[in-house]
């Protein structure tokens, strides 16, 4: 018996390598195209009716004022700081406003995917954003769906600063929150400071905006040993309770 | 045709999995399914399920099918020695087995996680499967 499932075992494991190498090597495509395009609907359908189901609508509303009261007033705020640079330096280039692309969130739970692929033209690099709000960069286009990298995710690094104080550094994701790190001391950080994009683009414009809103600074760690102070930076939005995102395009 | 039912709901319970439940409900169906009832049923149904993971999720077709047969086989192999059924070896195995996949699939060791996982392959071992332990109360050593 156990040598009928060992040949078992081992027969299913020759066809998943045999199925990973012709992945690797392009031959799935067109398999992989028909079942996401199967399952996308289904996956809308579930989101939509979970997230519809388990959230409390008046709570909801006023989380998205709340959302869109803190992104006014960085804004806001920005803007008053751009006012007075630009009194000083009149002719100044303003960047033109870059058109965006809705998408339907589909999975949340081991990687944010979402519904527009290099079918719609999306690439690799492209930021997304839910109002005011980074959202993410995506890291990885299929033909129907891409997957977006979180700045709560290990590997996310961005260029941040402050709104408040300037105060410049790099927001690193640590799962469910965040920490704004190399933080020089002599920069003020302060609890419910926001913290905004600093805007790092590459000559196509492809990359992060400068001024997204990331989140909030929740607490500060500052010591007299190191030769950085650190934060921890809450998201203003729960990224898992979107349904539609915008992809920015150039 | 019960392999295809069961297909269609390792299936479902993966799309729950992708878009409500952080946590690999369609694998513990199916590690219980090997547990309590075929292991060859299981394996087949974990390479079905690695398949649509990894399609879903955008990762190279077949990476999740050989981590979950892996892990299931190490699961079978121990089944001669242990009554894998009991409680304590049922915990054990689903916490290794969780840990190891979310790693698999995440990069981060997700023990909170693994250990809510016991505790709900636990209730779904006791609620819809232990009619089948108690039919063959002795370990599977003692049964021949």
């Amino acid at each position: 018996m156990q040598d009928k499932s060992l040949q078992l075992c081992i027969v299913l494991l020759v066809i998943s390598f045999f199925l990973f190498v012709l992945d690797r090597g392009g031959a799935l495509t067109g398999v992989r195209l028909v079942v996401q395009r199967l399952g996308i609907p289904v996956e809308v359908s579930i989101n939509s009716y979970a997230n519809s189901m388990f959230k409390n609508q008046i709570v909801e509303e006023l989380r998205n004022q709340n959302q869109e009261l803190e992104a006014k007033l960085s804004k806001l705020t920005d803007v008053e700081k751009e006012n007075t640079d630009l009194r000083n330096q009149l002719n100044t280039p303003l960047s033109s406003k870059p058109s965006l692309l809705p998408a339907q969130v589909l999975s949340t739970t081991y990687a944010y995917i979402i519904d527009k692929g290099s079918n719609d033209r999306v690439t690799e690099g492209m930021m997304v954003v839910y109002k005011d709000i980074y959202i993410g960069k995506i890291v990885k286009v299929q033909a129907t769906t891409s997957r977006v990298l979180l700045p709560t995710d290990k590997e996310s690094i961005i260029e941040a600063r402050t709104v408040e104080t300037n105060a410049r550094g790099l927001v690193n994701g640590q799962t469910s929150a965040m920490t704004l790190t190399e933080v020089l001391p002599t920069e003020k950080l302060d609890k419910d400071d926001t913290v905004v994009t600093l805007g790092s683009l590459n000559e196509n414009g492809l990359g992060v905006s400068p001024g997204m809103v990331i989140g909030k600074v929740d607490t500060v760690r500052k010591s007299d040993n190191s030769l950085f102070q650190e934060a921890k930076v809450t998201p203003v939005v729960n990224y898992k309770a979107l349904n539609t995102v915008f992809i920015v395009y150039k | 045709m019960k392999l295809l039912k069961l297909s269609i709901l390792v299936i479902v319970l993966l799309f729950v999995e992708l878009t409500i439940i952080s946590y690999p409900i369609g694998f513990f169906f199916i590690l219980l399914w090997g547990i309590f009832y075929s292991f060859d049923e299981a394996f087949i149904l974990a390479f079905i399920y690695g398949i649509f993971f990894d399609l879903f999720l955008n990762q190279p077709v077949g990476f999740t099918s050989s981590i979950s047969i892996v892990l299931l086989y190490v699961v079978f192999l121990y089944q001669r020695r242990f009554d894998i059924r009991k409680t304590l070896y049922l915990s054990i195995f689903t916490f290794s087995t969780t840990i190891l996949l979310l790693f698999a699939e995440t990069k981060i060791w997700y023990s909170g996680k693994a250990l809510v996982s016991v505790g709900i392959v636990l209730f779904c071992a006791k609620l819809l499967f232990s009619h089948q332990y108690y039919k063959n109360e002795k370990p599977t050593y003692f049964r021949k």
